[in-house]
């Protein structure tokens, strides 16, 4: 991919692509992929752009810092957003988990060294590469397991 | 080639040339097919079964050409060195298969991941009906 200004990411000094991965808490397999953006756009600003929407009135989102603002959609790690210390912990955990999953997507060579494809290419890397991981998923070799109970929203 | 489903030895046999297989078994099989293909020899036969190559795809299509899909997503070295590892073809018939496959495995997106949510709801006992995951 040729260098462009509008792809540049000042956090890794390049360009760079952004996907949105979603786990599910309950079955730690794969549920959403959004993406790409580019790598400079905030972390919310992809999740409004279509998992916000998307998300039913009973369904939220635990997810790290980076997504503050939506109060009712997603739970960051701050205690306002949870009714009690034994969720908070829980919570943890599942954020924990999916550095691992986010492990297993970048252990594959294409999604870390210098892309030389086309745009539309790096999607199809992508996606190929959840699938494979999700089918990696369900064949044996799961993520670890996570004992969430959910206690609503904090009001 | 049989246009059956297929099963991991058939896998593991259209891989010999391209790792050093052994006996087929072991870890030290698993740590070099994981790290060439980064998928185990049995959820290739799922990926091939998926796709249906032989429907899907132009003539001549064979499974080695899948792994040839995995190897390039796992290792994305230069098309000359994979060319030259997955069996000193040329790179023109590397890219080829390799793309073909790398598209069609991410066709396969809306069929494996699974955004539908109303399977965990009735299958687990969430308090107040809250569906979580995280991002």
């Amino acid at each position: 991919m040729k260098f462009a200004e509008r792809f540049l990411s000042h956090k890794f000094k390049g360009n760079g692509l952004k996907y949105e991965i979603c786990v599910c808490i309950v079955t730690g397999r794969i549920v959403w992929i959004h993406g790409p953006s580019r790598a400079g756009e905030h972390d919310i600003t992809v999740a409004r752009q279509a998992i916000v929407s998307f998300m039913d009135d009973n369904e939220m989102a635990v997810a790290d810092s980076g997504y503050g603002g939506e109060l009712l959609s997603i739970k960051t790690p701050d205690f306002m957003h949870f009714r009690s210390a034994d969720e908070y912990g829980a919570a943890a955990v599942a954020r924990a988990r999916h550095e691992t999953m986010n492990k297993r997507l970048k252990s594959k060579q294409v999604l870390t060294k210098p892309f030389r494809h086309s745009l539309q290419f790096h999607s199809s890397c992508f996606r190929a590469v959840a699938v494979i991981e999700e089918l990696n998923i369900e064949n044996g070799h799961p993520l670890f397991d996570v004992e969430y109970c959910d206690e609503g929203r904090k009001r | 080639m049989t246009r059956e489903a297929m099963n991991p030895q058939d896998m593991i046999a259209a891989a010999k040339g391209i790792v050093n297989v052994g006996s087929g078994k072991g870890t030290v099989f698993n740590r070099r097919w994981m790290s060439a293909f980064g998928a185990y020899p049995d959820v290739c036969c799922i990926l091939w079964n998926k796709v249906k190559p032989h429907s899907t795809m132009p003539n001549g299509v064979e499974p080695k050409h899948l792994l040839w899909g995995l190897i390039f997503l796992n290792v994305y070295n230069t098309e000359e060195n994979l060319a030259q590892r997955v069996g000193d073809v040329d790179e023109k018939t590397f890219r080829k298969w390799s793309h073909l496959f790398v598209d069609a495995i991410s066709y396969l997106e809306c069929e494996v991941v699974n955004s539908d949510f109303s399977n965990i709801m009735f299958s687990t006992s969430f308090p107040h009906n809250h569906h979580h995951s995280h991002l």
